[in-house]
């Protein structure tokens, strides 16, 4: 066949004048560009080749535009000139046709995307929902909230009449957003925690909640020196923060879940364990927290401190450490060392 | 007289009768349309025809790949766009012979 030995002199300029052209069509549906203009360039840069007068025979994009579109019987152009937006988009699908044209296997890869398309259509719907259900902080919304969205994104995908050029703006603006939940959610997930640190971090930071071992940490339960569980502890960091276990909690009725409140009205949101009306928050099927767990051993009576201070910590007898706990304290065993009401333990003198 | 206005009026006509014997690119039929003596027929006159009468359903569309360059649009005529030609072309000869017979009466002589 010899329509594939094409002379081309000046490709460059004929792309140029092509994308012209299509920037001039722009208030047209993709289809219809496409269908007008699909395989220009092969043709013009033939008709370049051929022809003494190149493409100053061809008048200017506009004129060749406006010819195109009556002759197939398309309204004339709405606007005056392509705007902005138009422009971008005839750019982006002139960079798409010529990376396409260049290289088989970008070629290959923008097929695959383009049949990924419905998938991302559904996926950006979800994740639309997600946000939205998030920001109103109403977890029940998710299932009809992602519903309506799927089905919104996929008519979008489907270039609506009726949103004529806002259809494209709309699309970038819920992509951008999609994509970049997507992303938020990623790095949540795999940002690597310090070993046996705890972290509590701030909303959009390296990671939120609270986090032991790299193992995000749901509930917090904790045991008196009898082995009693308690509830209703407060629980704080070494920073003074207090440990927010209910953050992404909500109740029965979709409300965020709050924590007892104190005399003066103040929610503790720290207060652990959190229960719920299904038993304590956690999954029952990795750990059950026992009702209670054995007693640690009787302490050491008051006469008998000094000797039981030596054998625990030499250190806290020669230095200044009047009531602090020792820092060299081994285990962050749930003992009571800060307490005013538990019973005294040896690990201070006076 | 300026044929560029009668040619626009008989343009889908032309541009299924060139396609009729073998399928072709726009700028194929450009040419086709050209050497048979339309030679004032626009470049993207001819490209809107087509996209028209292959949205009308006369007409079959394939994308040829190329190694060299870029693609190549094919445009073929189908059982519909047959008919057409059939229909309009009756017409027209019609139409060129009534002309002919008044031009005839009034002493002009192709």
């Amino acid at each position: 066949m010899s329509t594939n030995t094409i002379k081309m002199p000046s490709a460059h300029e004929v792309n140029a004048y092509v994308t012209q052209v299509r920037a001039e069509l722009a208030d047209l549906s993709p289809d219809d560009v496409e269908e007008l203009t699909g395989g220009l360039e092969a043709d013009l840069a033939e008709r370049v080749a051929e022809a003494p007068d190149g493409l100053a025979g061809l008048g200017s994009p506009a004129a060749y535009a406006a010819e195109l579109r009556s002759a197939a019987g398309l309204p004339a152009r709405s606007g005056l000139s392509p705007s902005w937006w138009s422009q971008q988009v005839a750019v982006f699908h002139d960079n798409i046709r010529d990376l396409r044209r260049d290289s088989a296997l970008a070629n290959e890869v923008i097929d695959f995307l383009v049949k990924l398309r419905p998938a991302w259509w559904v996926l950006r719907g979800l994740v639309i929902a997600w946000v939205g259900a998030s920001v109103v902080g109403v977890r029940a919304l998710l299932l009809p909230l992602g519903i309506l969205a799927v089905v919104a994104s996929v008519w979008l995908a489907r270039r609506p009449k009726v949103l004529g050029e806002a259809t494209g703006l709309l699309t970038l603006a819920l992509n951008a957003v999609a994509i970049v939940a997507c992303l938020g959610w990623w790095a949540s997930y795999s940002t690597p925690g310090d070993p046996n640190a705890v972290v509590y971090g701030e909303s959009g930071g390296p990671a939120t909640g609270l986090v032991y071992n790299e193992q995000s940490v749901g509930n917090l339960f904790v045991y008196d020196r009898d082995g009693k569980a308690l509830s209703d502890v407060r629980v704080f960091t070494d920073r003074g923060d207090p440990i927010d276990l209910r953050r992404d909690l909500v109740g029965d009725d979709g409300s965020p879940l709050k924590g007892p409140a104190d005399i003066y009205g103040k929610d503790w949101s720290n207060a652990a364990p959190v229960v719920t009306s299904n038993g304590p928050f956690g999954d029952p099927t990795v750990w059950t927290p026992p009702t209670a767990i054995p007693p640690l051993a009787p302490t050491p009576e008051p006469s008998a401190t000094a000797t039981a201070t030596e054998t625990v910590d030499p250190s806290a007898t020669t230095g200044p450490t009047d009531a602090v706990p020792s820092p060299t304290t081994t285990r962050p065993a749930p003992r009571p060392t800060m307490s005013t009401t538990a019973p005294p333990v040896p690990t201070t003198t006076r | 007289m300026d044929t560029t206005q009668l040619v626009k009026g008989v343009l889908d006509l032309a541009v299924l009768a060139v396609v009729a014997d073998e399928d072709g690119y726009g700028y194929d039929i450009v040419r086709r349309l050209r050497s048979a003596g339309l030679e004032d027929v626009g470049d993207a006159s001819v490209y809107g025809t087509l996209r028209r009468l292959y949205a009308g359903g006369s007409l079959t569309s394939y994308v040829v790949p190329s190694d060299e360059g870029p693609h190549r649009k094919y445009y073929g005529i189908n059982a519909q766009g047959r008919a057409t030609l059939q229909t309009q072309g009756k017409t027209w000869t019609e139409f060129a012979r009534t002309m002919h017979g008044l031009l005839d009466e009034a002493g002009v002589k192709a």
